[in-house]
């Protein structure tokens, strides 16, 4: 199954859109992160992801958890994924875990969104380089690095930027374990003298 | 829409006409149609699909009206509703009007279930799309929401010819009656082999009844069923049955060919709603492609797996656009009829 490259992107999202208009689904506004957003903002090098991550809904003005996704959306995502020959979850709610929205994301993540419409019937709006920070550091730690990691150094986070973000994901994870963690990913990117500020 | 989209569903919708025109003048429909082809024709399937393609050729519809009013006793009301009900690959409507025309003669009672509702009352549309509209309109057609002029029928249609292979149905029918018998009795003349299920769902009668009626026939001593671990095939041994081949001379013809109609005929339909919506042409190819795919493509399914069409086809037309759609599924409907 061949990666999402920008393009791809592009051309899934707006066959999607395009599906939702002709069989005349009630339009959606979802905020998206990870790779896919990387991609279309252009923050890094990464030329390819291995899926759309809905972080959330925009619904009455304000974010909402977006699980579950409707039925009729899936399976659109899934005719446009036999059509494009993508991964047959391409557009999934995986990152959407419900203690994001317990614990809160990121303060002012949602003004500082960009959005893209495909169409009348669908909009996403792309998470900001700050909160991309943010997601990624607490994804790194959280998921032992990978390409998480490699995502967080290539957005080049100043020491305040990691700052913020690590004391934010310390209100996702308040445990001991996560904060040793969290001090060893500091220290594993540079910012040793961070650790004492938490 | 893109002018080689709209050629080809032209071409197709010209190609479902002269097939409709072959097909009625095998059963007897006056004009000079030089009969063709090897397969059996579907009467019920025929009058469901001529509802919708044959409003594009006065003559045709008003020739098959003249001859369901003087043969529709050959026509089995039941299974034309069961099919309608099963694959919805007629007009209700247009059915409805031609129905209460019919139901004016004593003789087609059975057809008044057909001619029981019309819809509310609304604009009518012309029934034959590239005429004018008429100074003074049917008054039956216009309460079922059609425009056009008065029928008149000239009664110049003949009973189903019984020397052609297209008739073979209705041959078998004058001989067995008018309901299942005829359909098994022709499905196994044309089938090496069947079981019940695969029968039952190929003539669109219950599985029941169609067993039933394969038991009866083996008693007969003419058909013969196997086992095969725990379904049961039956076999009409075609040697035995030449004698109904009035068609051909000695003994190297064949029996006709079995087409699935009515899954063929709703997979046309279907394509050519499909490619004429006015939204369609705006499609992308991605999105064309798609909604070919989920309509048309378990119809294919169903063909491939009832060993009608080859295993790849509906593999090599998934994920298509409606231009790389035309030539492949013009192929398949000229393979399927001939």
């Amino acid at each position: 199954m061949p990666a999402i490259t920008s393009a791809t992107l592009d051309r899934a999202l707006g066959l999607l859109g395009e599906l939702l208009a002709a069989q005349n689904r009630p339009p959606q506004h979802f905020v998206v992160c990870g790779g896919s957003s990387l991609l279309a903002l252009g923050l890094i090098r990464r030329t390819t992801t291995q899926d759309v991550d809905i972080l959330a809904r925009v619904e009455g003005g304000g974010l909402v958890t977006p699980r579950p996704l409707p039925d009729w959306l899936l399976v659109a995502a899934s005719a446009v994924a036999r059509q494009l020959d993508l991964p047959a979850d391409w557009l999934n709610v995986q990152v959407a875990e419900e203690t994001l929205f317990r614990c809160g994301l990121p303060d002012g993540l949602q003004q500082r969104l960009t959005t893209q419409s495909y169409g009348p019937r669908l909009a996403i709006s792309y998470i900001s380089r700050r909160d991309q920070i943010f997601l990624k550091l607490h994804a790194a730690v959280d998921r032992d690095g990978g390409r998480h990691l490699q995502d967080l150094r290539d957005l080049h986070p100043t020491g305040n930027e990691l700052l913020d973000a690590a004391r934010w994901t310390r209100t996702q994870d308040p445990s001991d374990g996560f904060g040793m963690l969290l001090g060893e990913m500091l220290k594993h990117l540079g910012h040793e003298n961070l650790v004492a500020q938490l | 829409m893109k002018t080689s989209l709209l050629n080809s569903s032209r071409e197709l919708r010209e190609a479902v006409v002269a097939l409709l025109w072959k097909q009625w003048a095998a059963l007897g429909v006056s004009g000079h149609v030089a009969p063709g082809g090897n397969a059996v024709v579907d009467p019920e399937a025929l009058v469901l699909i001529s509802t919708v393609f044959a409003r594009h050729d006065a003559r045709l519809f008003d020739e098959m009206a003249d001859w369901l009013q003087q043969n529709g006793i050959w026509i089995n009301v039941l299974r034309l509703t069961r099919l309608q009900r099963e694959h919805e690959f007629g007009d209700e409507t247009v059915l409805g009007a031609l129905a209460e025309h019919m139901t004016k003669n004593s003789s087609h009672t059975k057809w008044k279930v057909l001619a029981k509702a019309p819809p509310e009352p609304a604009e009518p549309a012309l029934l034959f799309p590239h005429l004018t509209s008429p100074n003074q309109a049917d008054e039956i057609f216009r309460k079922w929401g059609w425009l056009r002029s008065s029928l008149d029928l000239r009664g110049l249609s003949r009973p189903p010819r019984p020397n052609q292979p297209a008739s073979f149905l209705l041959k078998l029918r004058a001989l067995f009656g008018r309901q299942s018998r005829a359909e098994v009795f022709a499905w196994l003349l044309t089938h090496p082999s069947g079981h019940p299920a695969q029968i039952a769902r190929e003539t669109a009668y219950f599985r029941g009844s169609v067993q039933n009626v394969l038991n009866e026939l083996e008693l007969s001593g003419h058909v013969f069923a196997t086992r095969e671990g725990r379904e049961k095939h039956f076999v009409a041994p075609h040697d035995q049955w030449r004698f109904l081949l009035t068609w051909t001379q000695g003994d190297s013809g064949a029996f006709p060919q079995w087409v699935p109609w009515a899954v063929l005929f709703t997979l046309i339909r279907r394509y050519h709603d499909l490619v004429n919506l006015e939204t369609f042409a705006g499609y992308s190819d991605d999105l064309q492609a798609i909604e070919l795919t989920r309509v048309l493509v378990p119809l294919l399914a169903r063909l491939t797996s009832e060993g009608y069409l080859a295993q790849d086809f509906a593999g090599s037309v998934t994920s298509r656009s409606a231009e790389q759609w035309m030539p492949q599924f013009q192929h398949l409907v000229a393979d399927l009829t001939g």
